[in-house]
C-alpha cells in the first residue's frame, strides 16, 4: 500500500481525533512532506481515524504512525500475507491492527520493534524488503 | 506549594508540577493581584525565577529543565548530580544531599534500638546485671548490621535496575517461574546541547504519543500509579542529527517518566 501526503499538521483531523493529553491536536506537526509517497507497513485505528505506519522524514529505523487523513492513498492493494490482529483489552480498549503476521499476531511486536530488539528489527528488514520489492515491480 | 489562598479564602494562585519541577500549570485565578510574584515553587522552596530558573535545595541548586543538580552532591564521595534517586514519583529532594545517607542514618537507629531492646530481653531472661558498655556494645552492632543491610540492598537493587531485565525468580517446587518487576528506572542525562534542548521540550509536553498498550504498563503501574500508561515521542530537528527523547505518559495523570534517548 501506498500513501500520499497532502497534509502535515493535526490541522485537518476532526475534533474526535485531537487529544492534547497525546500530544495530538490542530496544532501538531508530523513529520512527512507533502506530495511524497510513503510505503505503508501497517494500519491501525486510535481516535476515531486509521493511522498508517510510515517511515517518516525522522529517518528512524522504525514506522512511526501518521494520521490518514493527512494522504491520499495511492495504491491500496495490501501484501496477501497481510492480516487483522485485533486485540482486546478491556470494553474500552480494543486495539485492532492490520500488518505482516509478525506484527498483526503480536501486539508486543512494534514495542520490541522501537526499543532495537534483534529479531523484531530483523522480521521487521526483511518484511520492509519484501513490501519495497513488490512496490518497484 | 499547590496554592496561594488569600486571608478571605479566595484562590489566588493554583500550581501544579511535573515529576521533575516543571510547572504542568502555574494559573493566575485573581486579577488584582502581581503576576508571578510568588517566589516559592516546587518541594516549597525558592525558585530563581530572574535568571536561571534553578531551585535553591539548600545543599545546592537543582535545575527542573534537566531534572539534575548543577552541583555534585556534597555528602558523596563520587560526582552525583541526580534528583530524588531518579524517582522524583516516590521521594523528594529537601535537603539536596542524597538520598541514602537518610535511609542510611534511619536504619543505623533502627538497628540500634533492636540491639538495645535484644540485650534487655537478654538481661531480662537470665538475671544478668544491666551493662551500659554491653548495652551500647549492642547497640552500635545493630546500628552497623541495620546499614549494612540497607547499603547492601540498595547497591543490589541498582546493579538489578542497570541491567534492565526482568528478573526471574524459580518456585521452590521448582516448577515455573515467577516474574518479579523491576523498579523504576532513571531519566537519561543529557550529554549535549541538543540533548538538553530535546529533553526540555519533551518534559514541557511537547511530544505526541506513538505506542499504547505496553508491555512495560504492569511495571509502570506498579512503580507510579494506576491509569492509561503509553509511550510518547519528542524529536528535536534541526541540528546536524535529530535527537528522538522517548518517556511514558500516564495519560490519566499526566505523570511523565524514565526519559531516555534513542
Amino acid at each position: 500500500m501506498i500513501a500520499c501526503c497532502t497534509a502535515t499538521t493535526g490541522e485537518v483531523l476532526p475534533a474526535m481525533s485531537r487529544d492534547s493529553s497525546a500530544g495530538i491536536d490542530g496544532s501538531t506537526e508530523f513529520p512527512v512532506t507533502i506530495s511524497r509517497q510513503y510505503a505503508v507497513y501497517a494500519i491501525t485505528i486510535y481516535l476515531g481515524v486509521a493511522w498508517y505506519y510510515v517511515l517518516d522524514d525522522d529517518g528512524h529505523d522504525w514506522p512511526t504512525w501518521v494520521p490518514a487523513p493527512l494522504f491520499e492513498v495511492v495504491d491500496g492493494s495490501l501484501p496477501p500475507s497481510w492480516r487483522i490482529g485485533y486485540f482486546h483489552f478491556g470494553k474500552e480498549d480494543q486495539f485492532p491492527i492490520v500488518s505482516f503476521p509478525e506484527w498483526a499476531e503480536d501486539h508486543t511486536f512494534y514495542e520490541r520493534l522501537v526499543d532495537g530488539d534483534a529479531l523484531a528489527v530483523s522480521v521487521f528488514e526483511e518484511r520492509k524488503r519484501e513490501i519495497e520489492a513488490a512496490r518497484s515491480l | 506549594m499547590a496554592n496561594i489562598v488569600k486571608s478571605t479564602g479566595t484562590l489566588e494562585y493554583s500550581y501544579s508540577y511535573q515529576p521533575y519541577g516543571t510547572f504542568r500549570s502555574n494559573v493566575k485565578n485573581d486579577t488584582a493581584i502581581a503576576t508571578d510574584f510568588n517566589p516559592m515553587s516546587f518541594d516549597s522552596e525558592f525558585r530563581d525565577k530572574a535568571t536561571t530558573g534553578f531551585i535553591n535545595l539548600r545543599a545546592r541548586m537543582y535545575d527542573p529543565g534537566t531534572g539534575a543538580f548543577v552541583q555534585s552532591d556534597p555528602v558523596s564521595a563520587h560526582p552525583f548530580y541526580e534528583f530524588a534517586a531518579g524517582n522524583p514519583a516516590m521521594y523528594s529532594d529537601p535537603s539536596g544531599m542524597c538520598i541514602l545517607l537518610c535511609v542510611l542514618v534511619l536504619a543505623a537507629v533502627i538497628g540500634a534500638t533492636i540491639g538495645v531492646a535484644g540485650y534487655a530481653a537478654y538481661v531480662g531472661t537470665t538475671g544478668a546485671g544491666w551493662n551500659w558498655w554491653l548495652a551500647i556494645g549492642w547497640a552500635t552492632l545493630g546500628g552497623f548490621i541495620g546499614a549494612t543491610c540497607v547499603l547492601a540492598s540498595t547497591q543490589c537493587y541498582i546493579a538489578v535496575s542497570r541491567v534492565g531485565t526482568t528478573v526471574g525468580l524459580r518456585g521452590l517446587g521448582g516448577g515455573g517461574a515467577a516474574s518479579v518487576l523491576k523498579g523504576p528506572i532513571a531519566d537519561a542525562v543529557p550529554r549535549n546541547l541538543p540533548e538538553q534542548l530535546a529533553m526540555n521540550a519533551a518534559r514541557e509536553g511537547q511530544g505526541t504519543i506513538i505506542m499504547r498498550y505496553l508491555v512495560d504498563a504492569p511495571r509502570l503501574v506498579a512503580n507510579y500509579g494506576e491509569g492509561n500508561w503509553v509511550k510518547m515521542q519528542y524529536v528535536l530537528r534541526g541540528w546536524n542529527d535529530i535527537v528522538t527523547v522517548h518517556y511514558f505518559r500516564n495519560l490519566v495523570t499526566k505523570m511523565d517518566v524514565e526519559f531516555k534517548f534513542v
